[in-house]
């Protein structure tokens, strides 16, 4: 009987290491153990499966090669969003609080399909008590700890002027952003190239204006709330330290929307969004497009930043406080 | 006859009597009321403090009993004013969230050296009224 129950606390163990690094972007290396390899495959198999399921396959399968996109209704819309200097707000992993709202409960969940993090949030991650979710088993990018960072700059200018997701677009973007830790390194991230069409969710030509994103409308990762988005962008960018190339081709996201924290800087429930206030996010999820799979794979970012414990930020969320914002239609 | 006009010369004499009385004293009541306001506004005096750029604008302010203070936020960022620090609030006062252009104010009665802070921005915004 003892012996059972050991070998299904090490299968568990198992299971929950390989989704745990697949989400938290422990290094593969560290997998590579041959009972793991084994449980990696049934484990890829489970996450394939929630992959397919992603809500929107079918919507993005009829604009993945749309040639002659319609344009947004009224005429393009140009957007200029800038800080120069002053202090950035730089998210640290930690352990998400599950909105009942958004996740359901464990009767009745909700939010699960799609590539875990990026749409969806798989029942197994989710902590449970008294019957009702309660926070993340592992850390992500969405949470409540946070730091500080200095000399804050940011500059986009961008026009939103294709409608939908298409093979191609007219929306365009020239995105830079930098920030200084207090060691004195200078992080700089660049965007290269708008993602036209999304793999798991829409990316409306790679810039939308007016939406809401996020929590429940199934558009970008349902562990942000649902929030008002004046602007958005998706794009492919590269990753500086120090004015070094540390880390290309990566997804690059960006978003000013109502404000999303409270006290504290504690990330908000959907109950507790302030409509009257707005802040920019950055995002450089650690996941890469794979265009084989029409998924996403697991790719820690090599931000170049070292945590206290040692270990390498693998991924960029940045939060700009202080812009100045100017849109109007062309 | 002539006691019937003198009657009414009384009753129009005792009318304008009371006219004049009723006008004058809801006149020197309508003045007294506007003077004592005019002495209430030049006494609340009124100092501003921007919320700007993730700071508070200035960030030591020096005022004298009764003066009131009004925070104004200029950032798109959301922002609070609450009385203490972080670690130990003082429960004096607390705006609601401040969206942009949205204002909080507060009258400072007793002098001391009264502590706040911003609660979205904690580490960054915290600020000092010395009221002497």
């Amino acid at each position: 009987m003892l012996n059972k129950m050991f070998n299904a606390s090490i299968k568990l163990f198992v299971l929950s290491a390989f989704i745990i690094s697949s989400f938290t972007f422990v290094n593969a290396q560290d997998m590579k153990h041959k009972g793991m390899m084994m449980n990696k495959k049934e484990m890829m198999k489970k996450i394939q499966m929630l992959q397919k399921k992603a809500p929107a396959k079918g919507y993005l399968k009829a604009h993945a090669m749309l040639k002659n996109p319609l344009g947004l209704l009224g005429g393009p819309i140009s957007i200029n969003i800038s800080q120069n200097g002053g202090t950035a707000y730089l998210a640290l992993p930690d352990y998400r609080k599950i909105d009942p709202r958004i996740f359901g409960t464990p009767k009745m969940p909700r939010a699960f399909e799609g590539t875990p993090g990026i749409t969806g949030l798989p029942p197994m991650l989710r902590g449970v008590k008294n019957g009702h979710y309660t926070k993340m088993k592992v850390k992500s990018p969405f949470g409540d700890k946070h730091m500080t960072v200095s000399n804050a700059h940011l500059s986009i200018k961008a026009v939103d002027a294709t409608a939908t997701d298409a093979a191609v677009t007219k929306d365009k973007l020239q995105f830079s952003a930098s920030w200084k830790d207090k060691a004195g390194n200078t992080y700089t991230v660049k965007a290269k190239k708008l993602i036209t069409r999304g793999l798991e969710y829409p990316t409306f030509g790679g810039v939308v204006t007016n939406i809401i994103l996020h929590g429940f409308t199934g558009i970008g990762t349902p562990l942000m709330p649902s929030e008002y988005t004046y602007f958005a962008f998706w794009a492919i960018g590269n990753i500086y330290k120090n004015g070094q190339l540390v880390d290309k081709m990566r997804i690059v996201h960006g978003m000013l929307t109502e404000y999303v924290r409270t006290k504290g800087y504690k990330l908000a429930f959907d109950d507790q969004v302030t409509p009257t206030a707005m802040h920019f996010h950055l995002m450089v999820p650690p996941f890469k497009p794979n265009m084989k799979t029409m998924a996403f794979d697991q790719a820690p970012v090599n931000t170049g930043f070292k945590l206290p414990n040692g270990m390498t930020l693998p991924f960029w969320h940045v939060m700009f406080e202080a812009v100045q914002v100017n849109a109007k239609r062309k | 006859m002539l006691l019937k006009k003198l009657n009414v010369v009384k009753t129009l004499i005792l009318f304008l009597m009371i006219s004049v009385w009723g006008f004058t004293s809801i006149n020197s009541m309508v003045s007294e009321n506007y003077l004592q306001a005019k002495k209430k506004k030049k006494k609340s005096k009124v100092v501003k403090v921007l919320l700007k750029n993730i700071a508070f604008v200035p960030k030591i302010i020096k005022i004298k009993p009764g003066t009131k203070v009004e925070w104004i936020n200029k950032d798109t960022a959301m922002h609070t004013v609450i009385s203490g620090t972080p670690k130990k609030t003082t429960d004096l006062f607390e705006s609601k969230n401040l969206g942009l252009g949205s204002t909080f104010e507060y009258t400072f009665k007793k002098k001391g050296i009264y502590r706040y802070y911003c609660g979205t921005h904690p580490t960054q915004m915290k600020a000092i009224v010395i009221v002497k």
